[in-house]
């Protein structure tokens, strides 16, 4: 008995290395996934806050397999000229080698940078999620920078939607500290420059950075037709074009992108991809605000 | 965009001066030869062929490997596989933000890394191939190349490349003359010494041995004494976590 | 490479405790060291250790300090093998081979994150607390190998450090509140004060080649063996640095084998050094 099934196994598992087309392909005839999933839903999502502890802020996100980990680091500069009140995101995103096997180290990958193109331009461009002027400490002398670093650590689709999942979450439990610029030009915590000037007052608390829009992304695929929600690796290798839709809080579209691939897509398909990104939004709010409450409420 | 090179780093505390109080209690409430609750999770990634993350406190490491393979950098004939390691240190890992791309310092764990396996794979079962282990430290809390290796090896065993045995490894920090084993970042920093030691402990081999500062013969074996306990130690929970592990794995495969 | 055959020759000949030299196995190869050979130095060094031949320079700058130690000063070292060694050690072998290096002799001088307890005082290179220290560039060039490369280098960095001389600085305490306390360089050679090295290092390479220990490898012989430990050891015995190489483990046995050799070969190594380095600075007194 257990031998057949080692058998079966071993043929089934045979005839997808072979044929993945045509294994992929008996499973969507059926309205149904290898991993079981119906075509239209995606992957659950877990989010871990707060894991690094050398981090100011960071977020562990997973869809399925598809691991990022974003980590944010606040540092001081001098706001530039033209933008005095302003302070600065800079977002970069790191194939960390070990997510997929086609990665090397030393050489960024053209992978990531795609994936930093669309974060900018959720982030800041398009959603403006975060105002600069929020970052601003002292106008014309000191502003945060937010360096938003992200790892990808396990590479298995949906990278868009994972790691903007993992910088927003990142952002939304960023606190700001307290501070204030002396006269010698140093940045300090505000208890220590409130110390020495009225020794009667508190110490203020981390401010939140307010994220004014919350944008998520979705990642579909054209396969034969049919379409297909929230991709693993190996269905992005299948299907004949994908579609990344970014939405809002308020149902705004923010982007979308159609990269290529060998099938074209009427705008009929993109609107359902965006009233598909709207019904994994309510979703992955729902996950992502709970996660906020408890680390919130965990100090 | 202003340039990265442009902002300075805020941080308004300072390592803590004194890290053993006189009763010999370090700051997290450990005595001196404790070591910190580890945690090792072999096979946390799917794409790589083996993989492990391992927690020591407040280190936290993730390795894959891949292999064996081609070799992407060498071209060279070599009877015996190559072992490559790949150490990296993730920007926020550190008090201080480090810069993208490679430092010297993480080209020299992976150097010290490399050495630290190599005796245990059996080298001369993938000869002109290659196992690609790829290190990425999310948070450095102290000891990182320790926790590296012991991950390290774990991965190993994980992707079914032949082993002669696991390799754990120990390190001990000299701080006002005492030994503290399993330093923390903080620790470490107020060290005037250190003692790193990577072993195989069924065999009773060393395969790392990375040493600073001044140390008399007498101090040095009683560093070594309590490293490879600390080793011993770490081996069983090792042991461990790999045949859990194999269990989960064996059962998924029955239920389908 | 080596056939098999003369490897079995080699290892055959350590377990007799006579080389292809004629040496035993405990024996360095002749050592032919000078002093103050590069004039736009603070201190220089070269050594020939057999067919290895190294060359080392130091120079100081004018820096600022760390601020984990602001009292001390700070130190690189740097190795580079040159092309002149050999095509194979041409682009990124040659350069990982001079970062090894380089880790491994750091090592053996790494001071604690205050300045203190390194092979060099750091606090010696000390200006001004917080502001101004001097920065040591400890540079070494391999321009031959043949085998035991690190120990030619650390023999060559020890011996320009005792050669190294920082120049005299008066320091002009300032006169208002805002301004900087004033630098001025002596220029005058001998002037300059020469840094204080007793503590520097030696670093003997250790190899295990079956049940025997061997020191001070030549080229061939480097491939007959299983590993090995570099030990800095210092002129009074003691462990100062060590690092694991090679691909084979090493029992506890053998461990404690080998830190006890480099303690009993290290000291007479520096005797020798030392000899050497005192020679040499007569030498030069005589010429000037």
């Amino acid at each position: 008995m257990a031998a057949a099934e080692i058998t079966d196994s071993l043929e089934a598992d045979a005839f997808k290395k072979l044929y993945p087309d045509q294994f992929y392909a008996r499973f969507i005839a059926d309205g149904i996934r290898p991993d079981g999933r119906p075509l239209g839903r995606a992957r659950t999502a877990s989010i871990g806050l707060g894991a690094v502890s050398t981090a100011d802020s960071s977020a562990l996100v997973k869809f399925g397999n598809s691991t990022a980990l974003a980590g944010i680091k606040l540092e001081i500069m001098v706001p530039k000229d033209d933008t005095p009140n302003q302070g600065q995101l800079s977002i970069a995103v790191e194939m960390a080698p070990m997510c997929s096997p086609d990665m090397r180290p030393g050489r960024p990958s053209d992978a990531a940078q795609v994936l930093v193109e669309q974060l900018n331009n959720a982030l800041l461009a398009s959603a403006k999620a975060v105002n600069l002027d929020d970052l601003c400490i002292d106008p014309g002398k000191a502003a945060w920078v937010a360096y938003l670093d992200i790892y990808v650590l396990d590479s298995d689709g949906s990278l868009a939607d994972v790691t903007l999942l993992a910088a927003v979450a990142a952002l939304a439990t960023l606190r700001l500290p307290h501070v204030a610029v002396t006269d010698g030009g140093n940045v300090v915590p505000s208890s220590e420059a409130a110390e020495a000037a009225a020794p009667d007052e508190m110490a203020v608390e981390p401010t939140k950075l307010q994220l004014r829009s919350v944008p998520l992304a979705l990642t579909c695929g054209l396969y034969k037709d049919q379409l297909i929600v929230g991709l693993t690796a190996e269905e992005e290798a299948l299907v004949a074009t994908s579609v990344t839709t970014i939405v809002d809080d308020q149902g705004r579209l923010i982007g979308q992108l159609k990269a290529g691939g060998r099938a074209e897509m009427d705008i009929a398909r993109l609107q359902d991809c965006i009233e598909a990104a709207k019904l994994r939004y309510a979703e992955l709010a729902g996950i992502l605000q709970q996660a906020i409450t408890q680390y919130d409420g965990s100090g | 965009m202003a340039r990265r090179d442009t902002s300075v780093p805020y941080q308004p505390q300072s390592r803590p001066e004194a890290v053993v109080s006189d009763t010999g209690e370090r700051l997290d409430g450990r005595g001196l030869e404790e070591f910190r609750s580890a945690f090792l999770s072999p096979h946390a990634l799917s794409q790589a062929a083996g993989s492990a993350y391992a927690e020591c406190g407040k280190t936290k490491v993730m390795v894959g490997v891949y292999g064996p393979r081609q070799s992407a950098r060498a071209t060279a004939f070599s009877e015996q596989g190559r072992v490559q390691c790949d150490v990296k240190l993730a920007s926020f890992a550190t008090r201080q933000r480090r810069r993208f791309g490679q430092s010297t310092d993480e080209r020299e764990l992976s150097g010290l890394l490399a050495t630290a396996l190599e005796a245990a794979v059996l080298r001369h079962t993938f000869p002109k191939s290659c196992i690609d282990i790829y290190c990425l430290v999310l948070e450095s809390g102290g000891s990182e190349l320790t926790v590296a290796i012991t991950a390290a090896a774990m991965a190993i065993a994980d992707a079914g490349i032949a082993m002669a045995d696991v390799v754990t490894a120990c390190s001990v920090s000299r701080v006002a003359g005492q030994l503290l084993l399993d330093p923390t970042a903080d620790e470490a920093f107020r060290e005037d010494g250190s003692v790193l030691l990577a072993m195989m402990p069924a065999a009773n081999l060393v395969t790392q041995l990375v040493v600073t500062g001044e140390w008399s013969s007498a101090q040095m074996k009683q560093a070594l004494c309590l490293c490879m306990g600390g080793c011993l130690q770490l081996d069983a929970v090792t042991r461990k976590a790999l045949a859990s592990s194999e269990e989960q794995a064996l059962a998924a495969m029955r239920i389908e | 490479m080596l056939s098999q055959h003369e490897r079995h020759y080699i290892q055959q000949g350590m377990a007799q405790n006579v080389r292809n030299d004629g040496r035993t196995c405990e024996h360095y190869r002749p050592l032919k060291l000078e002093v103050g050979v590069l004039n736009m130095t603070s201190g220089s060094a070269r050594v020939k250790l057999g067919g290895t031949e190294v060359v080392v320079g130091v120079k100081v700058d004018i820096a600022t300090p760390s601020p984990d130690a602001p009292d001390a000063g700070l130190a690189y070292y740097d190795v580079e093998i040159s092309p002149l060694a050999g095509p194979e050690y041409l682009g990124y072998a040659g350069s990982e081979l001079g970062a090894s290096l380089a880790q491994r002799l750091a090592r053996s001088m790494q001071a604690g994150s205050d300045g203190r307890g390194g092979a060099v005082d750091l606090t010696a290179l000390g200006i001004i607390k917080g502001k101004t220290c001097w920065a040591m560039y400890v540079d070494a060039l391999v321009i031959r190998v043949d085998g035991n490369v690190l120990d030619a280098v650390s023999i060559a960095a020890k011996a320009a450090l005792a050669d190294t001389k920082l120049p005299s600085i008066s320091v002009t305490e300032a006169e208002g509140e805002d301004d900087e306390p004033e630098l001025e360089v002596d220029d005058d050679p001998s002037a300059s004060v020469r840094l204080e090295t007793p503590s520097v290092p030696c670093i003997v390479t250790v190899s295990q080649a079956g049940r025997s220990y061997v020191v001070d490898l030549c080229e061939e012989e480097e491939q007959c063996v299983d590993a090995s430990l570099h030990i800095a050891v210092t002129a009074q015995g003691s462990l100062r640095g060590i690092t694991k190489q090679g691909s084979s483990g090493i029992d506890l046995g053998s461990l404690q084998e080998m830190l006890g050799i480099a303690q009993r070969v290290g000291p007479k190594l520096i005797q020798v050094v030392d000899q050497h380095i005192a020679s040499g600075a007569a030498t030069a007194q005589e010429e000037d």
